[in-house]
């Protein structure tokens, strides 16, 4: 039967001519953005190389690569509790938590492997708590978070009674200051997870499945996913993630301090979301969080090597922040 | 006592499946449901033919969803039973009504926007090629070659299977939802308003979808506020009124008129 219905005959409501989105030629808009983000650190990177002599060189790429390290392993986290459709405000009092978790267990006298685990461990008892608030009670993701980041960070601050401790470990400081081959296990680490968590969320059913949910949570209901499960394990994947970034954080710090990542819930969410993850949920890949989190580390340092003071370095990086969301809801259409 | 009646039904189901079946697919008989003090359905029957478009019409508030939920397993009737192909079937969860294959399709699209054809006519039953401990590494190319195939066999023919739902039409989109219940191979499919978004000129292309799923063997009830689609694509239709399911008449025996009189008054203009 050649005929078919009159639907093959129905003109899609695509704006684009139709060769644009030939069979082929599809427009792949997760590629096409990481390629935009790609080119403007080039630019920026450009720049920075013609302003400053120090800026490239192989020293200073290592010095990028540590700094952004922290914020791009809590990164990988964020990203898939933002493409789910939720959002973690606690990052920040986590990697906070796992500071204090890590020195407290190591100041006991406890082996390095198991204050490490128990550090994630804390980490991911506070996805559990997020998980519960959001799934159970049914308490706005914002909200929730808001509320336990604040919690989290009141916490470590009532256990170390505001006072910070040094970290006496050569074996914990290899956590920062070891190397794979010639790569600084930060930055290694940091490459092995984003390859990691990419193919995972490429190809596994449960990538799949946080896309749908963070696209149409409804619809994956009706369709038999478990939807509250799924939830459970971002918000405590999220908090893992960050707990790991702050051990990298104590080893490089080499102290145990209860203020220790405050505020980088937003360099994170930040970074994610110039990366390209939206917002609403159930668009986002971490190719684009990996370059979003280097622009933002390539801005930081770049402003630095040309002593910029740091209050105006917050109001550039805000302003690209601002910037390119607005590219972004150009292109899929604004937030009303 | 409890497991006797429940072999007694077993071995009269078994019988019922040796038997070519009768004349209904559907037999809902005596469905009564209240919320709170406002009594929702008052003892509605509604039988729905093999091979059938049953179209299923009424104001709003007229018990139209109530008693397609109860079908699907989303609510449980106060009173009442259902007889499907045969067998009286306890229906209590929306998984029951699916494994009966009872498909619904809903008015608000159960699909997600952001993902493409394929991902969405496989969505909750995805191929997995191989585990790698507690996740599973999808199939893609072995669900697109199905998706095509479940598309072609629908005769309904997309742009791309890779483009996101939400670039595709409204009536591609009701086709793509269509063809994921159809995949499943039910027995009966439930549409709800599956026209009500739609530009004028693809409400017939998804009427002629609607009505080849009834050559397919598979019985459609088919809710609308479009009476004229309804009416060109329906066998019968049954008018539900304030709970109660006032007529139902072979398509080609009534008019319109008729239809909304009973819809609105209970009764038909010359008082038949």
């Amino acid at each position: 039967m050649e005929e078919g219905t009159a639907l093959q005959q129905i003109e899609p409501a695509v704006d684009e001519p139709a060769d644009r989105v030939g069979r082929r030629r599809l427009p792949r808009v997760d590629f096409l953005r990481d390629l935009v983000l790609l080119l403007a650190w080039l630019v920026i990177a450009a720049i920075f190389s013609f302003l400053s002599p120090y800026f490239l060189t192989v020293q200073n790429f290592r010095n990028i690569g540590m700094a952004i390290s922290i914020i791009g392993i809590a990164s990988v986290g964020a990203t898939i509790v933002l493409v789910s459709a939720g959002i973690d405000l606690t990052v920040g009092s986590v990697i906070g938590l796992s500071v204090i978790t890590v020195g407290a267990l190591l100041s006991l006298g406890i082996p390095v492997t198991g204050a490490v685990l128990g550090a994630l461990l804390a980490g991911g008892l506070v996805g559990v708590v997020n998980g519960l608030l959001i799934v159970k009670a049914r308490i706005n993701p914002l909200i929730a978070t808001l509320g336990m980041m604040s919690v989290i960070r009141g916490l470590a601050f009532v256990y170390s009674g505001g006072i910070s401790h040094a970290i006496v470990s050569d074996s914990f400081s290899f956590l920062g200051g070891g190397r794979v081959a010639v790569i600084p296990l930060p930055i290694f680490v940091m490459g092995v997870l984003y390859i990691g968590v990419w193919a995972i969320m490429k190809y596994t059913d449960f990538g799949h499945y946080v896309y749908s949910v963070g696209d149409n949570a409804q619809a994956c209901r009706l369709a038999g996913v478990d939807v509250k499960r799924l939830r459970y394990i971002v918000y405590i994947v999220g908090a893992t993630a960050a707990a790991l970034a702050g051990l990298f954080l104590a080893s490089l710090m080499k102290a145990s301090l209860p203020q220790a990542g405050t505020g980088y819930e937003l360099n994170v969410i930040a970074a994610v979301i110039l990366g390209g993850t939206s917002l609403s949920g159930g668009i986002g890949n971490l190719l684009g969080t990996l370059l979003g989190v280097v622009i933002m580390g390539t801005l930081d340092n770049g402003f630095t090597l040309l002593n910029v003071p740091a209050f105006y370095q917050m109001i550039a990086k805000g302003l690209v922040l601002i910037v390119a969301v607005f590219v972004d809801q150009i292109r899929t259409g604004g937030y009303e | 006592m409890a497991s006797q009646s429940v072999e007694t039904l077993d071995s009269r189901a078994d019988l019922a499946a040796s038997r070519t079946p009768g004349e209904f697919l559907v037999q809902m008989v005596g469905i009564c449901k209240s919320f709170g003090g406002l009594q929702a359905l008052k003892g509605v029957n509604l039988n729905v033919r093999y091979r059938e478009v049953m179209g299923l019409v009424g104001d709003n508030a007229a018990g139209k969803s109530t008693l397609m939920k109860i079908l699907t397993g989303a609510y449980a009737a106060d009173t009442g039973y259902i007889v499907f192909n045969g067998q009286r079937a306890n229906i209590q969860h929306p998984h029951d009504s699916r494994s009966l294959g009872i498909e619904m399709i809903y008015q608000e699209l159960g699909l997600c926007g952001k993902r493409n054809a394929t991902a969405n006519l496989f969505l909750g039953r995805e191929r997995v090629k191989f585990s790698l401990g507690f996740l599973k590494i999808l199939d893609w190319s072995g669900m697109k070659r199905d998706a095509t195939d479940i598309l072609d066999n629908l005769h309904i023919r997309l742009r791309s299977l890779e483009l996101p739902m939400d670039k595709l039409s409204g009536g591609q989109r009701q086709a793509v939802a269509i063809g994921r219940a159809v995949s499943f191979s039910p027995k009966l499919v439930i549409m709800d308003e599956p026209t009500a978004s739609l530009a004028l000129k693809e409400v017939n292309a998804v009427l002629e979808l609607i009505g080849s799923l009834r050559q397919r063997g598979i019985s459609v009830i088919l809710i609308s506020h479009r009476l004229q689609d309804v009416f060109q694509v329906a066998d019968r239709i049954t008018v539900l009124r304030a709970g109660e399911a006032v007529a139902t008449h072979a398509t080609r025996d009534v008019s319109m008129d008729d239809i909304v009189s009973l819809m609105f008054l209970g009764r038909e203009r010359n008082g038949r």
